[in-house]
């Protein structure tokens, strides 16, 4: 009888799920249901240079903290990642935890942005934004960078130790030894480096996106799965058209660039060997004396942990470094369900701790 | 209850995983792929080539000339900035500055003065009260 009663209940609840994946499904497909808005905390444009932005977060209602984070996302994907919608937005969380925040937008390169270099990102664009915060705010930022955000973060920090309060690095690649697929890919003999770049000036971002596919081949039937699978929920729907818009919405890469990151970083894997250069600059890590945390994704299938693992032998000098692990993916330290309360909690923790230390970066 | 759809999916994916981790890793495909890049990007480059020629030979300005004046622009746009900010810095370092040095000097004063009041009354001598600072003549 309690079994009969059991499976009675299975069944109505599958037959619901079945209509509400029906009623959704028509919804999706007719357009009644559509993408949420992304990038919606209200925000300033502080910089506009080169097609590229520094927003400010204006509410500063909860801040409690001197040191604003600065965000330095990827060049290959966009800047909204970090402020995807209102209940998955990282900018929303860490003002609500009392901090100040800026996001860097590095914005769609175009022409003439074929012979942008990295330096042309990190001397040029970020430390440009660097400075204008310090002047604003008359203290050093927070570099937070996310994946290849990460590398130019770092360079910067090495390059400028005394702009830098502290560093935060996400799924941030510095053992290219243990760089995966794309380290196989990208040191392959049949990868002509030089005629790629300089037939195509910019890395079309449909390359792009069918190599990060291509590294988790399973990913667009396991989110088309997930889609039959949990398409009856509204909130589900919600989410999944965000970070299916935001996928879906890559960038192309400056040449140039392109070129000095697979050459320098993947190939000769000089983070690790040494002899790194940005913008005709030596890069020493050794010189970054801030305080450092590394985040990494325990299920990263871009970044293999091991990959971002090798931090510690790279910033000697920091005055405290951190390597946390979590159980995230790399898109999922960000917009998952949950990071807020796995990972961000502890991040916001850890840099509200420098801060009362005083560990942290002079004004 | 067993969700039987979860655990054929997993199975598929486990299969299909390991399927395709072993095709991208494979030289023979990689060497398929790479060539299939270097076709057309070498069928671009052929074309972007005749036309560059075509361009320079009425003397116009190519594509890549464009390209690299607009990237000097942009270069120059971001120095022009930079200096902006710069200087924006050292113009409030300087305010700072200022600010700390009337702070000293005012505390400066206020102790010559203090000590020249305890001074005057543990002598009890009008030769030891401050002397008054000279006025400058003007002109």
């Amino acid at each position: 009888m309690k079994k009969a009663r059991e499976l009675l209940q299975a069944v109505k609840v599958e037959l619901q799920a079945v209509a509400g994946r029906m009623v959704n499904g028509v919804q999706l497909a007719t357009g009644a249901i559509k993408a949420p808005e992304t990038g919606t905390t209200p925000h300033e444009v502080v910089l506009d240079v080169a097609g590229c932005r520094l927003l400010r977060y204006t509410d500063d209602t909860a801040r409690k903290h001197r040191h604003p984070v600065l965000f330095v996302p990827s060049l290959v994907n966009r800047a909204y990642v970090l402020d995807l919608v209102p209940d998955r937005s990282v900018v929303r969380y860490l003002q609500a935890a009392g901090f100040a925040v800026y996001l860097l937008d590095w914005g769609i390169p175009g022409t003439g942005d074929r012979t942008t270099t990295l330096g042309d990102y990190v001397e040029g664009r970020l430390d440009l934004a660097v400075d204008r915060i310090r002047q604003r705010e008359k203290v050093c930022p927070v570099l937070a960078g996310y994946c290849m955000g990460g590398s130019l973060a770092m360079m910067h920090a090495a390059l400028h130790p005394e702009k830098v309060a502290s560093l935060v690095l996400l799924a941030t690649p510095v053992d290219f030894e243990e760089a995966g697929l794309l380290r196989t890919w990208a040191r392959s003999s049949a990868f002509n480096l030089d005629a790629f770049v300089d037939s195509s000036g910019l890395v079309s971002p449909d390359v792009l996106n069918m190599a990060f596919t291509m590294l988790k081949p399973s990913w667009q039937a396991r989110n088309s799965y997930s889609l039959w699978k949990y398409g009856w929920s509204k909130d589900f729907l919600r989410s999944y058209l965000a970070i299916s818009k935001w996928v879906n919405d890559p960038v192309p890469v400056a040449g140039e660039a392109f070129r000095e990151y697979v050459q320098q970083w993947f190939r000769e894997n000089r983070v690790m060997k040494g002899g790194l250069t940005a913008g005709g600059r030596s890069v020493d890590f050794g010189r970054v004396t801030c305080p450092v945390l590394n985040v990494i994704a325990k299920s990263d299938h871009i970044i293999p942990p091991p990959c971002s693992l090798a931090a510690d032998k790279v910033f000697t000098g920091s005055r405290r470094f951190e390597n946390q692990v979590f159980p995230v993916g790399h898109i999922g330290l960000s917009v998952g369900e949950g990071s807020f309360t796995k990972v961000w909690n502890r991040i916001a923790a850890w840099l509200a701790d420098v801060e009362d230390s005083g560990s942290g970066g002079k004004a | 209850m067993v969700d039987f759809s979860d655990m054929l999916f997993k199975q598929w994916e486990k299969g299909f995983s390991t399927f395709m981790d072993q095709l991208v890793r494979n030289q023979a495909f990689l060497t398929q792929m790479g060539k299939l890049m270097e076709g057309s990007n070498l069928f671009r480059m052929v074309v972007d080539r005749s036309i560059i020629k075509a361009l320079e030979s009425i003397q116009l300005p190519t594509r890549k000339d464009m390209e690299d004046a607009l990237a000097a622009i942009r270069r120059i746009e971001v120095e022009q900035q930079k200096l902006a900010t710069r200087l924006d810095l050292l113009q409030d370092s300087l305010t700072a500055m200022t600010e700390a040095m009337a702070t000293l000097g005012r505390v400066a004063v206020d102790t010559a003065e203090a000590s020249g009041c305890r001074n005057q009354k543990d002598m009890g001598d009008a030769e030891a009260a401050p002397s008054k600072p000279k006025k400058k003549k003007k002109g």
